[in-house]
């Protein structure tokens, strides 16, 4: 069986997090219906002792089995008129997703995210629109231009981002000492997305050197990392513009450039170009060009 | 169509008149010219944005990629005539110092 790609998983837990929070009309449509599309009538068995049995076969790593429970208690969940026990066992489920690949690979797993092509198409397209939509208002209401321009760390934020790095450094080099590539990807996306506006932070360069080893020789791991950066990549250009924090967002967008060139096929590309035109409006009509300005760095990269 | 492009060649050039926007769309478009022309370059690429209203970091990125590819056959990309905005995205993302920038059409073609 084909397996799950993590940076669908990812997206999944993004959009489920966001209807999630805007409460059971959102999620039925989004979530509950779907599910109820795929299973077609309630379960009406009694249900109640699944959960133990799940958390015994997790332990057991019996993943074809867990897939089933899950598939089971979504049957269940997805009928009820609260939408915070599905929403429970999907983010569960998602979760067991991320870290397990034999279980990416089961028929439910397949089946679960074909059931879910188009309603979390539609759902990402809403969530686009609510993300742009939010940060044209952030920019209409700025006519006074109180934008963060500067970031001075001092030497107590630079010695804890630090210490925040070598943490997550050392979780990666263990990572590719066992070679769990699934958690690797997902700690370097973490890493690159952290920092991304931190040019001087330590162990950066030792973090592109192992991207590089692994991409050299793994065209899939490749993708799927980068995938998986490009949203988180986007999810803190989005956050700083929300904050007009233009500086921030001007270093995320030009690590975007020189980490991803010309893949146009990257999640979140079109919104990224709708936040970016809003942004440079707002720039040229503030005339903020070289206040927002950044260094050289990214000549230097892009040249090597 | 976001982006309208046409191609001419000297012996020295290729050169790209585009008009419209480099958004994810048009540097789409634009990319499968470029990926076509820099696999066998027959010199240096010159793209007239006189026309183009919009650049995003998907078009920087397009540029920037040929032109990293183009070096190493000894070529470049020039871009000719950007409007005020474009030359400005360029020079705010630090890729003003990767990618020469040029008033007009003629300085791109003497220099």
């Amino acid at each position: 069986m084909q397996e799950i790609p993590l940076h669908q998983i990812d997206n999944f837990i993004l959009l489920l997090k966001w209807a999630h929070q805007k409460g059971f009309a959102v999620a039925e449509e989004h979530v509950m219906q779907p599910l109820q599309l795929y299973f077609g009538s309630r379960d009406t068995e009694n249900r109640a002792d699944l959960t133990k049995s799940l958390e015994v076969q997790r332990k057991m790593r019996e993943w074809r089995i867990v897939s089933n429970i899950y598939k089971h208690l979504m049957h269940a969940h997805c009928f009820e008129a609260d939408h915070h026990p599905l929403v429970n066992t999907l983010n569960a489920f998602l979760f067991d997703l991320q870290g397990e690949p034999a279980l990416r690979k089961t028929t439910f797993a397949y089946e679960f995210f074909k059931a879910f092509e188009w309603p979390l198409k539609n759902l990402q397209s809403i969530v686009s629109q609510e993300v742009v939509t939010g940060i044209e208002r952030v920019f209409d209401s700025h006519d006074d231009v109180h934008v963060v321009v500067s970031h001075s760390l001092t030497t107590n934020q630079q010695y804890s981002l630090n210490a925040e790095a070598r943490a997550l450094y050392n979780r990666i080099e263990l990572a590719y000492a066992r070679g769990d590539e699934t958690q690797l990807s997902y700690l370097l996306a973490q890493f690159t997305g952290r920092f991304c506006n931190f040019p001087e932070v330590a162990f950066r360069s030792e973090v592109d050197e192992i991207i590089e080893k692994i991409v050299a020789d793994n065209a899939a791991f490749r993708h799927d990392m980068r995938s998986r950066l490009a949203v988180r990549l986007f999810q803190a250009i989005a956050k700083a513009v929300e904050k007009t924090d233009i500086k921030t967002a001007v270093r995320g967008i030009t690590t975007y450039v020189i980490t991803f060139q010309d893949d146009l096929s990257l999640p979140y590309r079109g919104e990224l170009d709708a936040i970016e035109e809003k942004m440079y409006r707002f720039i040229a009509r503030h005339n903020l060009w070289h206040r927002v300005k950044l260094g050289h760095a990214a000549s230097r990269n892009s040249d090597a | 169509m976001s982006i309208r492009i046409n191609k001419r060649s000297n012996d020295k050039y290729s050169i790209y008149q585009l008009e419209g926007r480099l958004d994810t769309a048009g540097s789409a478009v634009l990319k499968l010219e470029l990926d076509m022309e820099s696999q066998n370059p027959s010199g240096s690429i010159i793209l007239d944005m006189s026309q183009v209203t919009f650049i995003s970091s998907a078009g920087i990125g397009v540029t920037v990629k040929t032109h990293s590819l183009l070096k190493q056959k000894g070529y470049e990309i020039r871009v000719a005539a950007p409007n005020d905005e474009v030359r400005k995205i360029y020079d705010l993302l630090g890729f003003s110092h990767v990618i020469r920038l040029y008033a007009n059409l003629g300085d791109a073609l003497k220099d």
